[in-house]
């Protein structure tokens, strides 16, 4: 299954525009075992944005509540916008995290609503579970 | 020395006595007797007769003892606000400049080598004397936001109209207590003229004095339209439309929307409005989390300074924004309208 998100993402890191983009499971994360191989399922099209970095950066995701403890209602994605990009991030019920850098303006801007909820929606994803 | 109130009172202060005389004896051969001239040889002398007397101008040289004339200009600026200040040097460099424009000078002369060139020193002093400040400020849309103009008036609660040009377009917006309730340009009003001025890529702006609009075509929360406004200006920007005559606003968008809450605080955690709940912790305490989040990410990916956190719910939005020295929280709810 592992090789499924491989291509996913594969095909959605040549969109114009996408910086990097990575998919993990929160609780792999958990466990430590993210650390180690996580990068694995990370894809960069920049020097300036290596598949390191988007490892680093889904790891300091999950570290954040999505919206205030008080929140009522569940949330679909969060968008960090920047002055020249934007970070994207969504989590699913079964723990995957998904989250992309992308160019302010370009053409994965403006594909990142659908983009998500591809992930989202993924009918064959299951949990990533090392070995 | 005449002493007639009519008379604009010229104080000049200069370490060197003999240029502040001749400086008086060029202006009375070459002027006359428009100004009352007044010398001080230091910051202390100057400040004594200013305490005194009626001061209109005051021409401060840079390099004095104790007290420079740059420090000088900012002690007048804060004690006494109305005064209009200048700067004349003989060593007029562009840090110089820069520091006393700063520190509150309205002017910045380097000093003549020639009675011809006094003559334009005074011309220069006179004009300034003539200047009378207009109500409000100005900018460039470039190096200060729109949004951040209208959330500034809104908080405070202001009344007063933005005056937005560029090559193309010349719109209004009015606010009037702190709620935006007109915009225009050209045949276009409300929403649209709004969404429009605020997608503008560059421009000039002015906050005039305000005077009741022609008609009131706003009525929404200004939380809220900011916010839509900050939607449609990416979704134009992404299909490539910044140009006036391509905008495209929503056509009557089937999803109405609902100001929840908005809570402002300061980045230490000092909460200054509070608009969702009786206790504002959780969220502060959120704002601050995102804030220091999106820091980290910042440095770990090269994409500018942070400027929002949208967060998409299956019912509504929420907003994270990052301005100034403030973070603030806004809470949308959506629903679907009639089809």
């Amino acid at each position: 299954m592992n090789e499924y998100f491989e291509q996913w993402l594969d095909a959605r890191i040549t969109v114009p525009g996408m910086l990097a983009c990575g998919i993990t499971s929160v609780n792999m994360l958990d466990s430590g075992i993210g650390a180690v191989d996580a990068t694995a399922f990370c894809r960069s099209s920049d020097p300036g944005f290596s598949t390191h970095q988007m490892a680093q950066v889904l790891r300091l995701l999950q570290d954040t509540p999505f919206a205030p403890e008080t929140e009522p209602s569940a949330l679909k994605w969060r968008t960090w916008v920047f002055g020249n990009g934007k970070i994207r991030a969504t989590i699913r019920p079964d723990g995957l995290l998904f989250a992309a850098a992308v160019l302010l303006n370009s053409n994965a801007d403006q594909l990142l609503d659908p983009l998500t909820e591809e992930f989202l929606t993924l009918k064959t994803a299951e949990q990533l579970v090392p070995q | 020395m005449t002493n007639g109130a009519n008379h604009h009172q010229v104080l000049f202060v200069d370490d060197d006595p003999d240029f502040l005389v001749t400086l008086r004896d060029l202006y009375q051969m070459t002027n006359g007797h428009d100004w009352q001239i007044h010398s001080a040889t230091s910051a202390n002398q100057a400040l004594e007769i200013l305490d005194s007397q009626r001061i209109d101008l005051v021409v401060v040289d840079v390099n004095m003892p104790i007290i420079d004339g740059i420090q000088l200009i900012g002690i007048l600026k804060r004690r006494h606000p109305k005064l209009k200040r200048a700067v004349l040097t003989g060593l007029a460099t562009p840090e110089k400049r820069a520091a006393s424009l700063a520190n509150g000078a309205d002017l910045f002369i380097e000093k003549a080598t020639s009675p011809e060139g006094y003559n334009s020193i005074f011309a220069m002093l006179a004009e300034l004397l003539q200047w009378a400040p207009r109500e409000g400020f100005q900018g460039v849309l470039r190096k200060v936001g729109l949004q951040d103009v209208i959330q500034m008036e809104c908080l405070a609660r202001n009344s007063s109209i933005l005056e937005i040009y560029n090559q193309n377009v010349l719109g209004r917006i009015y606010i009037e207590d702190g709620q935006l309730v007109h915009a225009v340009t050209g045949e276009m009003t409300g929403e649209h003229a709004l969404y429009k001025l605020l997608s503008l890529p560059g421009g000039s702006f002015e906050l005039a004095q305000f005077e009741a609009p022609p008609e009131k075509t706003l009525n929404g929360q200004w939380e809220m339209l900011l916010m839509e406004a900050a939607r449609v200006k990416d979704e134009n920007a992404a299909l490539g439309k910044t140009e006036e005559n391509e905008f495209e606003t929503p056509v009557q968008s089937k999803t109405s929307a609902r100001l929840e809450g908005t809570l402002v605080c300061t980045r230490t955690g000092e909460t200054l409005f509070d608009a969702v709940s009786d206790d504002s912790s959780p969220h502060v305490a959120w704002l601050q989390s995102i804030e220091q989040q999106a820091l980290q990410m910042g440095e770990i990916f090269p994409l500018g300074g942070f400027d929002r956190l949208e967060s998409e719910l299956t019912d509504g939005r929420v907003l994270a924004l990052s301005r100034a020295n403030k973070l603030v929280y806004v809470r949308v709810s959506t629903t679907l309208g009639g089809k």
